[in-house]
């Protein structure tokens, strides 16, 4: 599933989830509806979690491929993107008393992807350092000195 | 294998040892080296592997015994490993949740942190690590790195 299609699902889910609030319902029936929703959106969380859970596995299995790719960052960035997106409204909904423990998980998720791009990009940059060499070089010669 | 630390190491460990929820920090460092050589050490989770074999800046990350949250959630120890000299120099500690939980590092900071570790071992001014007491203690003078 692509970037966008995730994007425009959590905003048809979110209408949907709307719309079902605000028909006129019973006391029963409104509380009914709100745990199926509650039921529904905890299991899309936990797999969504699962999925994230094998991407980032995938990267610290191969994190020398991970920095040498050019497009994995740019997706893993639009992705952190728009999960951040969702979670947030998934946070001011009122689904969201029932799914937190999923939901805090999912960002830890989400949280730790984010680190991974984030220590990619670092990684690099002290690469092409110049000074950076030279401080392994003074260690190098502090370490070996008698 | 030795495990060396900076004074501003022990201080990171000394403030979160205060909080009940990094209570146990120190041993959790300890528990988390004391199955690994050098080399693993070395390959593990590098942030910078320039001179391969020789040194290499590395980010661990350290799970809090305390919380039942994994690693993900738990410390981000900054180090350097030294495989030829057979010894690590720990500098930085943090919590990455929590009350003292701490973003992440930027380009400066590890910089910062490898710049701190060489003048440490310029100067000798290290700590020791005894893994199996889980103590920090200081370094004899006449003892050679």
């Amino acid at each position: 599933m692509s970037v966008a299609t995730l994007d425009i699902k959590i905003n048809s889910a979110y209408k949907q989830s709307e719309n079902l609030y605000k028909r006129e319902q019973s006391w029963q029936e409104q509380i009914d509806s709100l745990l199926d929703r509650m039921n529904a959106l905890n299991g899309f969380l936990d797999s969504y979690r699962e999925l994230l859970l094998k991407l980032t596995f995938e990267i610290e299995r191969d994190m020398d491929g991970f920095r040498n790719s050019q497009n994995a960052p740019i997706i893993i960035k639009k992705l952190v993107a728009v999960s951040i997106k969702a979670l947030n409204r998934i946070q001011k909904s009122d689904l969201y008393p029932g799914v937190k423990t999923t939901f805090h998980k999912l960002r830890q998720e989400i949280s730790y992807l984010n680190e991974l791009v984030h220590d990619r990009k670092v990684s690099i940059e002290l690469m092409n350092d110049e000074e950076m060499d030279e401080i392994i070089q003074t260690t190098l010669t502090a370490a070996n000195r008698k | 294998m030795n495990v060396y630390c900076t004074h501003q190491f022990e201080k990171h460990i000394r403030k979160l040892e205060r909080n009940s929820s990094y209570a146990s920090i120190l041993e959790d460092v300890c528990t988390f080296l004391s199955d690994k050589n050098i080399e693993e050490l070395h390959q593990m989770n590098d942030v910078l592997r320039k001179a391969p074999g020789d040194y290499s800046l590395n980010k661990y990350r350290i799970p809090n015994s305390l919380t039942n949250k994994g690693k993900r959630s738990s410390y981000r120890c900054i180090c350097v490993c030294l495989p030829k000299k057979d010894y690590i120099v720990l500098d930085t500690i943090y919590a990455k949740t929590g009350s003292l939980g701490k973003e992440n590092l930027e380009k400066e900071e590890y910089k910062e942190i490898s710049k701190n570790i060489a003048i440490a071992i310029q100067q000798r001014l290290l700590l020791k690590i005894d893994i199996r007491k889980k103590k920090i203690t200081l370094l004899d003078q006449s003892e050679t790195l």
